[in-house]
């Protein structure tokens, strides 16, 4: 690993993992950094110390996703093998396998507002209660369920798949009442801004799309020359960000879904990007890409400047901001979690 | 391990043929075969793998459409997603073989290797190889357009179950198969034993294999299948013909002289092919001249005869729709004996039994003007994609020491530079067509024109 312009970055910690990462996610309260390997190993690292202090062996075929609960006691993992699994980081170990279908487990989520799991297997999302019993199973979706998004604000849960955004609202636990969004379009990702006013979708035919919330007139935004397979959105809404390949566009959503408007690109030595980040409080934005080039800038109202840039052998998977601090975990293809400090 | 040196990507192979072919016994051969390639399978959700292999995934066939409502842009969404996550662990393995359920088009299959950019990146479309089985196939290339689009498509048949029909009609069965796509290797096999370098590795296009295999590969299409030059003796020789496919059967006499032959008479029957015929019935006098017969073979079952006159000694040509041996079709001499051709001549028919699916090869030796090969091609793939099945090609550019080799399917195409040209190699542009209803002549002139 070497760093370049690191004058106020460091590395807190570093360790090799046995194998690709999948998947990063840090729990609510910043304390662990989980893992996922993509042949299935989970591992969890503490934040302070990079100290790897629980290994399971996660799911057989491989590991896809990971979710926490919100309070800290729970963490969620999708597999190949068609099981959810509730893991307990306190030494627990495995707590629940969950039969979530026959296919892959692309999707978990907890959801905000209740004690409650749900998983996305194939076509089918199903919903579980934190002792195991399966609530509810919605009828099959057309295609396969990319992403799940819970709106910030409300008991809402977008599920995104083949031709259509399917809007699931839980206020009745069992028998959510659900809203179809139609869009002639692979979806293959849902995300709401923050505000909960926008869900983005990047799409197989090199769009992005989406709806604004709670009116849903749709917007579409073209010129990408590739799917845009991954997009955050800035702590504030305004910006979000999107890739296609190398190059980082940027939109400006200040006066709404900026159609017709010429967003930012950010130019920078990227090859294909592989993540994207934006911390959860400052407008620093991350982008990891698989030539293991990484590059964190600053973005404000007159412009964006380039803030540091570092470097990973073997290419990048994922990009993951801690939630207080300024901490950025990364995973690389060959197995490396690390994480990088902001001192300025 | 074999690789392409040129491509750095990692080959994939697509297995298809009906449920039956004996896909899975194949499978499990190449699984279990030493040959030192690490493989990841992707099967369909019926398979059944014997074998204790690490990366075997199911997949369940998502189909879905890349734009909107174009038909030939579908792709595989669930091999997007699985390829995804493979290509996360390619150090794993150095091949991916992927097979296909029975009922399978193989175009969105092979379209996901054009169309999704991340699948294009790290993985090449190394082959299909559509497995035969020589039993049923007759039966389901009437019934099923995915039948004969699985043959259309292979870069290989291979023709199974040798061991349950006869050898003629594995060998009718091979020149129908031929005939549909003049690309694809043939091998045959008992219990899919066959060797894996006619399944791995198919990464070249060579076009003289495709002639090797077809000689009438290239030449222009013809109204008759055969054509035989005849020194008849004097008196009454007859045209005897048996029961065959067809009720009616259209054929040209033209009298030659002993120099020019068949060569020169073909463009006249061409023309008299083209004009009004003449029925004629079992019984009725053919006579050599500018005369296009339709003989009315249903008329009277067994032997049909028809006398050739003027009884006088000379040199003819016959021409036919079909091949002479569909109908036992022979010329008499006046003691009864049959009279063999001096010279005969089988020729690309203009049509084709299974729903039009044909191929066309075009090769020219100037090079070609890349932009103008773009811009026929994007015209040509937008009009003609839908029944465009493959196309392939190694091409001499303008202005390049390197070979040009590229591939397509549907509407999308696919192409690199490839090794330099070798110091004794003839530097030639070498195409294939593989589809419905296609035009030779238009082919041919809309290749000429990207000409540099």
């Amino acid at each position: 690993m070497s760093v370049k312009k690191a004058a106020a970055v460091g590395i807190r910690w570093a360790v090799e993992l046995a194998d690709g990462v999948q998947d990063l996610a840090w729990s609510p309260d910043g304390r662990w950094l989980a893992s996922a390997a993509v042949s299935g190993p989970i591992s969890l690292i503490a934040s302070a110390t990079g100290d790897v202090s629980r290994e399971w062996r996660g799911h057989g075929g491989g590991t896809l996703k990971l979710a926490w609960s919100r309070d800290n006691r729970w963490l969620a993992s999708g597999g190949q093998d068609g099981c959810a699994r509730v893991w307990d980081p306190d030494g627990g170990g495995e707590q629940r396998r969950l039969a979530a279908g026959s296919d892959w487990v692309g999707g978990v989520s907890f959801s905000p507002y209740a004690d409650l799991l749900i998983t996305a297997a194939g076509k089918e999302l199903r919903a579980w209660n934190l002792d195991g019993q399966l609530l509810r199973a919605t009828q099959p979706h057309a295609s396969t369920i990319t992403d799940l998004a819970w709106h910030p604000r409300q008991p809402l849960l977008a599920s995104s798949a083949f031709g259509k955004m399917h809007l699931w609202d839980w206020r009745s636990l069992e028998s959510p009442e659900e809203r179809t969004l139609p869009h002639p379009s692979s979806l293959l990702n849902a995300r709401w801004s923050p505000n909960g006013r926008f869900l983005a979708c990047g799409c197989q035919d090199n769009n992005l799309r989406g709806w604004t919330w709670p009116d849903t007139e749709n917007f579409q935004m073209s010129g990408y020359l590739t799917k845009v397979r991954v997009l955050t959105w800035d702590r504030t809404s305004r910006w979000l960000a999107t890739a296609d390949r190398e190059i980082v566009t940027v939109w400006d959503f200040a006066q709404g879904p900026p159609m017709g408007k010429a967003p930012l690109d950010f130019e920078g030595p990227l090859d294909t990007v592989r993540d994207l980040a934006f911390h959860p409080s400052r407008p620093w934005l991350a982008a990891g890409d698989q030539g293991g080039h990484l590059l964190v800038w600053d973005l404000d109202e007159r412009g964006y400047r380039l803030l540091w840039q570092g470097t990973l052998r073997g290419g990048f998977q994922r990009l993951a901001w801690h939630p207080q601090e300024r901490l950025l975990a990364v995973g690389g293809e060959d197995g490396t979690v690390a994480a990088f400090e902001f001192t300025r | 391990m074999l690789t392409n040196a040129a491509d750095p990507r990692i080959p994939v192979t697509v297995l298809t043929g009906f449920l039956g072919a004996g896909k899975t016994t194949l499978l499990n051969r190449i699984l279990t075969e030493q040959h030192g390639q690490r493989i990841a399978v992707i099967e369909n959700e019926f398979g059944e793998i014997g074998i204790d292999q690490a990366l075997v995934i199911n997949a369940e066939e998502e189909i879905f459409e890349m734009n909107n409502g174009c038909l030939c842009c579908t792709v595989r969404g669930d091999l997007i997603r699985i390829l995804g996550n493979l290509m996360k662990r390619r150090d794993k393995f150095d091949r991916i073989l992927v097979e296909t359920t029975g009922l399978a088009d193989p175009g969105p299959v092979a379209q996901t290797f054009f169309m999704d950019d991340e699948t294009k990146d790290h993985l090449r479309l190394d082959g299909i190889v559509t497995l035969v089985d020589c039993k049923h196939v007759a039966q389901h290339l009437e019934d099923s357009a995915e039948c004969r689009e699985q043959i259309a498509f292979a870069d290989t048949l291979v023709l199974n179950k040798v061991d349950l029909v006869d050898g003629a009609a594995v060998d009718a069965l091979e020149t129908r198969l031929r005939a549909m796509n003049g690309l694809a290797k043939i091998q045959r096999a008992h219990m899919a034993r066959v060797d894996l370098g006619q399944v791995l590795d198919l990464g070249g296009f060579d076009l003289k294999r495709a002639l090797d295999i077809n000689p009438a590969f290239l030449e222009p299409e013809y109204p008759f299948e055969w054509g035989g030059w005849y020194a008849l003796p004097a008196g009454e020789s007859v045209l005897v013909l048996e029961d065959g496919p067809d009720p009616e059967m259209s054929v040209v006499l033209l009298p030659v002289s002993e120099h020019d032959a068949l060569a020169a008479a073909r463009e006249v029957a061409v023309e008299l092919f083209a004009a009004a015929a003449v029925a004629a019935q079992p019984g009725d006098a053919l006579e050599p001249g500018a005369r296009h017969y339709r003989l009315r073979l249903a008329a009277k079952p067994g032997f049909k005869h028809f006398p050739l006159r003027p009884n006088a000694a000379g040199h003819v040509a016959l021409f036919t729709q079909h091949h002479p041996d569909e109908f036992a079709l022979r010329v008499l001499v006046p003691n009864s004996q049959p009279l063999q051709p001096i010279y005969a001549h089988a020729y690309n028919p203009g049509h084709i039994h299974d729903d039009s699916v044909s191929s066309v090869g075009l090769v020219e030796e100037r090079p070609v003007d890349p932009f103008k090969l773009n811009r026929w091609l994007s015209d040509l793939l937008r009009d003609k994609g839908a029944d465009i099945f493959r196309m392939k090609g190694v091409l001499h550019l303008a202005d390049s020491d390197n070979r040009f080799v590229f591939q397509g399917v549907h509407m999308l195409f696919d192409g690199q530079a490839d090794r330099p040209w070798h110091a004794d190699e003839p530097r030639v542009s070498q195409m294939i067509f593989i589809g419905r209803h296609l035009d030779r002549a238009d082919l041919t002139t809309g290749f000429r024109a990207c000409l540099d």
